[in-house]
């Protein structure tokens, strides 16, 4: 049988080339939806976020309305957002609080913190029909890990933190003892992968963002490109750079000196530890954390809308106690490079756009490589793509029968 | 007494010609740096800041919840990282925006030299091959300061409305 992909145009092991048919076929989309969202742990709060009784957060997964809920003696569950009765959405906002009680707006059937039917206004006209437990709502599989909070519509999938594997240790010291400073959305113009790609591929930072392409300008690049294994992976690299480098850049971008009594925000320079870490857990949530100074504690999620427009969601997060300047700090600079208004971001939503409109020609240029780092094992440089082929392996796994089709 | 003079303060009648000279150079002021960011001439729109002025951006969701900014830039070096960013910037089509600001209200600052504003923009986008679309929509939070004849900007804090950011999102606000 072999690798769905070995027959391709690169020559190339079909490991180490993607289709690009996955990002512009419908069926296939429609296959991830069932075959990979249905079916993976999906991120969707931190407990942080709903610190008090009553506190909820929805979120949609695979085109399910879902509510994730704070109830009595603090537990956390998970159930459809969806009245029993006619359908409704029963909690209304990204982010609120039911004071205990979901009452469906449009016939004000209520609900307790954990999806059962407490009360249906007037039920003297059911008769005896009215089964209550047969309206409780379904429940949704949901599991903790270091506070952040994973549902999973799959009754069949491991456990959560089996799922995370490798990725466990670093979500417990990214998000351990932390706690979630809000939340930024933006649409990515391009199929949902192309976003999550971007986290596994280092290759492009020196070319694609011209801010700190400064700082790799005659440096060698350090750092590690690791497969997790079960599709999550992570690069690990030391800050790198000069200051001095940044000061030259914006000379040559603006044609002006900076001025001569202002000191460049401080960039840390080289450093022996791989304390900035970029972790990619399958199959669309992403860790970003950095070391030494730049307090960046982010994760992102993204999902698709549809084929060709996808949702980014962030968080920032801060350490639970962190001294208040610290604190001011983060909220003021974490999101710098990030967002759709980020330096880095910015530069990297182009990216995906340009990438999605080229796909238009996939039925003649189908295949795109992936092929970077030839040492056998797991691990490569910064710049090699072990962390995108780990994604690709176990998509493929999940993917099982969709991509064979229309050969 | 202080309760005439919060009364004097809040009347037409006491709106005298110092007043009136700082709401309209402060207007001016906003209308040049909405007037400069839509002509991308963003070395100028940084010389409307003070030394250590500041530009920094938040979304009206972070702004009543923890405080958590789009970014935040401190002084003119942090301004120059910016401008330098918007003219090197990676995107084509480059977008053509208009920024519409209206319901300017000025207020004076602590002393004569100072003064506080709130306004109301709309911004609307027009990439290359594109319609026009609107962009974003919100309210600026600027303090001024005034250095010699000339007024500028000493703080601009973007408070953007969107809970979903178009995808390129990186122009002045």
């Amino acid at each position: 049988m072999g690798d769905v992909w070995r027959d391709n145009s690169l020559g190339l092991d079909g490991s180490r080339v993607i289709d690009r048919r996955i990002y512009v076929d419908p069926a296939i989309y429609a296959a991830e939806q069932e075959q990979i969202f249905a079916r993976t742990w999906q991120w969707v709060a931190h407990e942080s976020e709903l610190p008090e009784f009553g506190d909820y957060v929805t979120a949609t997964i695979a085109g399910r309305p879902i509510v994730v809920s704070r109830g009595e003696e603090g537990r956390i569950s998970a159930f459809f957002n969806t009245c029993t009765h006619r359908g409704a959405l029963i909690a209304p906002h990204a982010r609120g609080n039911s004071a205990g009680s979901f009452v469906c707006l449009y016939h004000a059937w209520c609900f307790d913190t954990e999806g059962k039917l407490t009360s249906a206004p007037i039920p003297a006209a059911y008769g005896d029909n009215l089964r209550k437990p047969c309206y409780d709502i379904p429940q949704v599989r949901c599991e903790i890990f270091a506070g952040a909070i994973f549902v999973c519509l799959d009754p069949a999938v491991e456990p959560l933190e089996r799922f995370l594997g490798q990725s466990a240790p670093y979500i417990e010291t990214f998000l351990g003892r932390h706690q979630a400073l809000g939340r930024v959305r933006w649409v990515m113009e391009g199929n949902w992968k192309l976003w999550h790609e971007n986290f596994r591929d280092n290759y492009h930072p020196m070319f694609t963002h011209a801010v700190i392409g400064a700082n790799y300008q005659g440096v060698k690049i350090e750092g590690v490109n690791l497969d997790l294994s079960q599709g999550h992976s992570l690069l690990a690299f030391p800050s790198q750079g000069n200051p001095d480098q940044i000061k030259s850049s914006v000379r040559r971008l603006t044609g002006r000196p900076m001025a001569a009594d202002v000191t460049v925000r401080a960039r840390p320079t080289a450093g022996a530890t791989l304390n900035h870490n970029i972790m990619a857990v399958f199959p669309n949530l992403d860790f970003q954390n950095s070391g030494d100074g730049v307090l960046q504690n982010v994760l992102q999620v993204v999902r698709p809308l549809s084929i060709d427009r996808s949702v980014v969601e962030l968080v920032a997060f801060g350490e639970v106690g962190e001294p208040p300047a610290v604190r001011q700090a983060r909220l003021d600079r974490c999101l710098d490079g990030q967002t759709a208004a980020g330096k880095i971001s910015g530069d990297d939503n182009e990216a995906a756009r340009r990438c999605f409109a080229g796909f238009g020609a996939v039925r003649e240029v189908r295949w795109s490589n992936m092929d970077r780092g030839q040492e056998q094992g797991v691990q490569g440089g910064k710049n090699d793509e072990y962390s995108l082929r780990a994604f690709y392996s176990a998509y493929k796994e999940y993917m099982a029968g969709a991509l064979a089709a229309g050969g | 007494m202080p309760k005439d003079e919060s009364l004097v303060a809040g009347t037409a009648n006491a709106f005298s010609m110092s007043d009136w000279a700082r709401e309209r150079a402060v207007t001016a002021l906003i209308n040049r740096a909405a007037r400069l960011a839509d002509e991308q001439r963003y070395l100028e729109w940084m010389d409307l800041f003070a030394e250590d002025g500041e530009y920094s951006a938040i979304t009206h969701e972070n702004l009543t919840y923890k405080g958590l900014r789009l970014f935040r830039d401190v002084g003119k070096a942090a301004l120059h990282e910016r401008v330098a960013f918007l003219m090197g910037l990676v995107q084509t089509p480059r977008g053509k925006t208009v920024h519409l600001v209206s319901n300017i209200e000025v207020e004076p600052g602590e002393d004569p030299d100072t003064a506080k504003a709130t306004s109301n923009f709309i911004i609307t986008r027009t990439g290359e091959l594109e319609d026009t679309r609107l962009h974003a929509a919100g309210r600026y939070l600027d303090r001024f300061e005034r250095q010699g004849e000339q007024w500028l900007f000493k703080e601009r804090l973007v408070v953007v409305d969107s809970n979903l950011l178009p995808p390129a999102f990186t122009e002045l606000l």
